[in-house]
């Protein structure tokens, strides 16, 4: 009797491992969407990579290019508390994921969309092509930063805060 | 913030000076008192009240130009007998005598390094010190007081003027000046601002510089500006400010611009010292072609190859002026047209994307020295167009490898592939790019010849 609960046991554990997995989406060419947020996998001509972004880009339209008279472009915004994003990426993907990132020396790099208040709009993420990661990795990266993070900026005048949005190139990297 | 439009004219016979009202949100000001007994907090207090800082731009002839910060600190006696016809708006460097002004002015560095400190009783000069820069060394272990010091330098033996005999350290009140709140140009910042007397005296190393027979009670006239007592810390000492700048102006003519407006592009210059490409167009246009600088009507700034202009927006100067990446921007397209393409580039349209695409290139390389990966690549715009992405990210790889990852600026012509590679990320760019300059069609046996007589093995940025 006990073999048998045992044996019950094990499956249903088997059984719950499998749908765990399953959930998890790998990361592989195409559009996938996970809690209503729809992925664009595309391979990077450079190599072997894939490039991923967030489909909404509703608010990544055109810049205005002038304010009361003034170029934004002169806004020459800078981000200074960027030593911060790595905090919030560990965060996101916890010690496990890490330290299979770092055993595997795998890097992310890619860009983040802001809004003029710093808040973060979405992501562009570059992973290797066998990478560690899944999308449901990425989407709680993305939904960290959108809901725990904002950047600080600073411009001339100012005149970042009249920009729909503003980006910054990243590179993680989990080797420490 | 320097005020620029409040600007007072400061020239002396020699040099071109203008004095600039700055609003601070927080600042400190030693009360100096070199000359008598300490003073109570409440005097110190009401002194503070009474000081203020400008900013000091002057030049002499076609040196570059140089700021300073000048802080008057009028002594208790002058305050309480002015009373309320004492105005910091009337006081400047040429309204000391007639404003018979008794007080410390105090010179320094923009990074606040102190240069000198002059004494004035009744509109003369009566003393002038230096401030050393003993810093690591400290006051003595067993620092005397202050009122002991300043006893001893207010009576030092002048005659041994020059040697370090005339040196002490001193306890110097720092009072404190805090503002909240948002100011802006024309608020009274004795509303929203609090003095506070710091806690510590600023310990600092003065040395009385006075000759013996300082102040001459009958000096003789004398047209050399040096001798004139109020412009004596401009003339003379190691730290004489009067010979700064970086070599001459030759190839820059600003002769329309207003005195403001020379301050304002003086700031971009400056700021081309912290990014030695940048710098390095600077000097070759300075020293190998001619450009004027003018303001008129335009939507940031934009050089003109027929008439060897650059013409910066007229309504925003303090935006434009001040932009050190516009400089840049702008001296790199007189570079391409006196030095590289003459006639060809005259033929092409403005924001032509083989000219705009290689001053980007210019940038981004230089950005990925100086300021790290984060901002290369932002000249690709349409985040619309499918493959934005990956041309965005390719172009950023190609910048990473022709800087080694952001280690050295690259020896382009040393590097194989290197024009096949930049004209298939111009034509990527052409797709990509900024709106304003994919109008134009590439021309593709146009070769990005500027970035590789300007990336060479002569590149002197690697030392």
């Amino acid at each position: 009797m006990k073999n048998r609960i045992k044996q019950l046991l094990t499956t249903i554990v088997c059984i719950l491992l499998v749908i765990h997995v399953q959930a998890q989406q790998q990361i592989r060419e195409g559009k996938l969407t996970i809690d209503g947020n729809t992925y664009e996998i595309t391979r990077s001509s450079s190599g072997p990579y894939y490039l991923v972004w967030n489909m909404d880009r509703s608010e990544l339209r055109p810049n205005r290019e002038m304010v009361n008279g003034i170029p934004l472009e002169l806004a020459n915004t800078k981000m200074t508390n960027k030593n911060e994003l790595m905090e919030v990426v560990c965060e996101a993907l916890g010690a496990e994921k890490r330290a299979q990132l770092s055993t595997q020396k795998e890097k992310i790099s890619g860009w983040i969309y802001y809004r003029g208040d710093g808040s973060v709009i979405n992501i562009v993420f570059k992973v290797i092509d066998h990478t560690k990661l899944t999308l449901n990795d990425l989407f709680k990266i993305e939904e960290t930063f959108k809901t725990r993070f904002k950047a600080n900026l600073e411009s001339v005048g100012n005149l970042h805060q009249h920009l729909y949005h503003i980006s910054f190139n990243y590179e993680w990297n989990f080797d420490q | 913030m320097p005020l620029w439009n409040l600007y007072k004219n400061a020239n002396t016979p020699k040099l071109t000076a203008i004095e600039v009202p700055i609003v601070q949100t927080r600042s400190e000001i030693s009360i100096y008192n070199l000359d008598q007994q300490e003073a109570s907090s409440e005097i110190n207090l009401a002194r503070a009240k009474k000081s203020f800082t400008r900013l000091l731009y002057y030049k002499q002839g076609n040196k570059t130009g140089r700021q300073l910060l000048v802080t008057y600190v009028p002594e208790y006696e002058y305050i309480m007998d002015k009373k309320d016809s004492y105005q910091k708006k009337n006081i400047q460097l040429r309204s000391l005598a007639s404003l018979n002004y008794s007080g410390y002015v105090e010179y320094r560095e923009l990074n606040g390094k102190k240069l000198s400190v002059l004494l004035f009783k009744n509109g003369q000069l009566n003393r002038r010190y230096s401030v050393k820069d003993r810093s690591g060394q400290g006051p003595p272990s067993s620092p005397r007081l202050w009122q002991q010091l300043s006893g001893s330098l207010g009576s030092m033996d002048v005659s041994a003027y020059g040697g370090g005999a005339n040196c002490d350290w001193v306890c110097v009140p720092q009072m404190v000046l805090i503002c909240t709140g948002y100011m802006e140009a024309g608020d009274n910042p004795d509303e929203d601002c609090d003095w506070y007397e710091s806690d510590y005296c600023n310990y600092e190393y003065v040395c009385d510089d006075s000759p013996p027979d300082y102040p001459d009670p009958d000096p003789p006239y004398d047209p050399n500006p040096c001798s004139d007592p109020s412009m004596y810390w401009m003339c003379e000492g190691n730290d004489d400010p009067g010979s700064g700048g970086n070599g001459s102006t030759d190839g820059i003519k600003t002769t329309t611009l207003s005195p403001s407006e020379k301050l304002l592009l003086q700031e971009a210059i400056d700021s081309l010292d912290n990014k030695c490409g940048f710098k390095t167009i600077y000097n070759k246009v300075m020293t190998e072609a001619n450009v004027e600088i003018r303001m008129g009507v335009t939507s940031i700034a934009v050089y003109n190859p027929d008439t060897k202009t650059i013409t910066y927006n007229e309504n925003i100067p303090e935006y434009t002026l001040t932009n050190v990446g516009t400089l840049a921007h702008e001296l790199f397209h007189v570079y391409q047209h006196q030095l590289i393409y003459g006639a060809t580039m005259e033929g092409l349209s403005p924001n032509h994307i083989n000219i705009e695409f290689e001053q980007i290139v210019f940038q981004d390389i230089v950005k990925r020295i100086s300021n790290g990966p984060s901002e290369v690549g932002d000249m690709f715009k349409q985040t619309t167009i499918a493959g934005f992405t990956d041309a965005k990210d390719q172009y950023k790889l190609w910048i990473d490898t022709l800087t080694s990852n952001g280690a050295a600026y690259p020896d382009l012509n040393s590097i194989s592939g290197f024009d096949a590679a930049y004209m298939a990320h111009l034509n990527v760019y052409k797709i990509y790019g900024h709106s304003s300059y994919i109008s134009s069609n590439v021309i593709q046996n146009m070769l990005p010849s500027a970035l590789k007589q300007l990336f060479n093995n002569n590149l002197d940025c690697n030392n």
